[in-house]
């Protein structure tokens, strides 16, 4: 980093007097700086001296005052949308409340901590103190325990402030794309690749690891294999968009869209466990966001169908039955 | 400062973050994205930790030098990364990274105009479209000048460029908009702006 970034105002000062001392001064550029009040008054006196009574120099600031003015108006309308507002809103208040909570147990700790420091409250007696010791044992090792449960058998996982953002930038990309090309025109345009096996062969190139895909022997008469594409799925560099239309009971067609990108490790997923990620665009429209990891590949299934049309064709994507809500 | 604050404070920038960011973007969908994630960088507790308030005492609302600079900070470097992440950076853009760079600053003085029967309200549909085929980066230190009101030392900390280059480029957007707006004759015309023949500048 250059010292001017280090000293900015006595840098451009600097800077500035620079400029006075090119041969000749360098008067287009002081005369701009002094109209956008960037000058000391020491270098304004010293530039009003060089310019003395140039007739041109008030028509030219005042044209870029106007400008300024102009530019103002011009750039100024956008204005944040609410549902954003109410998000950044939500997201402050996510975070704040994270932040007492973990304030309040330092709190309980550091007051805990200097109640029990007091040497009296030891020394009072000796056979409590030991009782209180194998109580902190005990009570450590059940502590051990559940976060081994919690971890084994939990039911949801919370989300960072960063991974939350992905996971609804996610969320609305896909399902942008994935309303998209429910229509044929759409996808046709996108989804170039008609054959499965191609389709496989050709994401396994481009992300140098094996792309798992359903069996559509075994499924054929649940799903059928639309079309695949290239994609831009956010924070990956490749990826891919594959149609699929699954059929229900009563043989009604619904389209699902599975997107497929090396996994970008944002989202803190581990592989054998399916995902249900919340995304508000998701809910709002009644779809749902099912992802997992195979092989440093990351699986992306939307889908409006069915609970139990949505399972059956998870288990042909192979997907981990074990689901969690994230 | 205490979470609330600052909060508080960086929730009071929104508009004009969304306003940089959609200048950036030029999408709503992307400038959306871009600034959820400029707020969630934003409320990182360590980062709030490390926010150090430069504006002065009496000024906290503008943000000028404080809140406001560092989120516009955050939002140039979040996208300019995005850029280069998706490798579709235009080749312009690669001079930012590079700190030795530095644009030369013109001794070129300012159009000088006849303003007497200049109406500007009229020049702004005009202006816009100026605006919009202006490059990222004139764009960028156009609109942190002439609608945030950003000092020069302000904009250069902001997307990490030296002063000069941020005096040249402010220098050369003007030109282009004023060249825009002066390049067809008949506005000129309905307009009444006349030019001024001037002797060359630094005579």
């Amino acid at each position: 980093m250059s010292n001017e970034q280090h000293h900015p105002e006595h840098a451009q000062e600097a800077f500035l007097d620079a400029l006075f001392e090119q041969s000749p001064p360098n008067l287009a550029a002081l005369t701009r700086a002094c109209a956008d009040g960037e000058l000391t008054p020491e270098q304004c006196e010293r530039l009003k001296q060089l310019i003395g009574n140039c007739p041109v120099t008030p028509a030219r600031i005042a044209f870029d005052e106007a400008l300024r003015g102009c530019c103002r108006r011009a750039m100024h309308k956008p204005q944040c949308p609410d549902a954003l507002r109410d998000r950044i809103a939500a997201m402050a208040r996510q975070s704040g409340a994270a932040s007492d909570e973990a304030d309040a147990s330092e709190q309980r700790i550091e007051s805990a901590g200097a109640y029990t420091s007091d040497r009296s409250f030891w020394a009072r007696s000796p056979v409590l103190s030991i009782a209180a010791v194998l109580m902190l044992t005990f009570a450590g090792v059940l502590i051990w325990q559940s976060a081994n449960l919690a971890s084994a058998f939990r039911a949801g996982t919370t989300l960072s402030i960063e991974q939350a953002s992905y996971s609804e930038r996610i969320g609305r990309f896909v399902l942008g794309e994935h309303t998209r090309c429910c229509d044929d025109e759409a996808a046709d345009a996108k989804l170039v690749e008609r054959d499965i096996v191609q389709a496989v062969s050709y994401f396994s190139e481009q992300f140098q690891r094996p792309v798992q895909m359903p069996d559509m022997q075994q499924g054929e008469d649940r799903i059928r294999f639309y079309g695949g594409g290239d994609c831009h799925v956010p924070e990956t560099i490749r990826s891919g968009h594959l149609r699929f239309d699954a059929f229900d009971g009563a043989g009604t067609a619904i389209s699902l869209s599975l997107f497929i990108a090396p996994d970008p490790g944002i989202l803190p997923l581990e592989e054998g466990v399916t995902y249900l990620v919340g995304s508000e665009a998701c809910d709002a429209v009644g779809a749902r966001l099912f992802v997992w990891i195979n092989n440093g590949v990351q699986y992306m299934l939307v889908s409006e169908a069915s609970d139990e049309t949505c399972a059956s064709v998870r288990g042909l994507m192979n997907a981990p039955s074990n689901v969690r809500r994230i | 400062m205490e979470r609330e604050k600052f909060e508080q404070l960086a929730l009071e920038h929104l508009d004009a973050v969304y306003r940089m960011a959609l200048h950036l973007a030029r999408r709503p969908e992307e400038a959306e994205e871009l600034v959820q994630e400029v707020y969630a960088r934003a409320f990182r507790p360590g980062t709030i930790e490390r926010f150090e308030d430069k504006s002065a005492p009496d000024d906290l609302l503008s943000g000028s030098g404080g809140m406001r600079s560092w989120l516009f900070a955050i939002c140039h470097n979040v996208f300019y990364t995005r850029i280069k992440k998706q490798s579709r950076q235009p080749t312009s853009v690669e001079s930012f990274y590079d700190e030795s760079s530095t644009e030369s600053l013109p001794d070129e003085a300012s159009p000088v105009w006849n303003q007497g029967d200049l109406n500007w309200e009229h020049v702004d549909g005009r202006l816009k479209s100026a605006i919009d085929d202006l490059k990222d980066e004139y764009r960028e230190v156009l609109m942190l000048w002439g609608v945030d009101g950003l000092k020069y030392r302000e904009i250069a900390e902001i997307i990490g460029v030296p002063i000069g280059t941020v005096m040249s480029r402010l220098h050369r957007a003007r030109k282009l908009l004023a060249d825009a707006l002066m390049g067809d004759e008949d506005i000129v015309n309905e307009l009444g702006l006349r030019f001024h023949q001037t002797a060359p500048d630094g005579e």
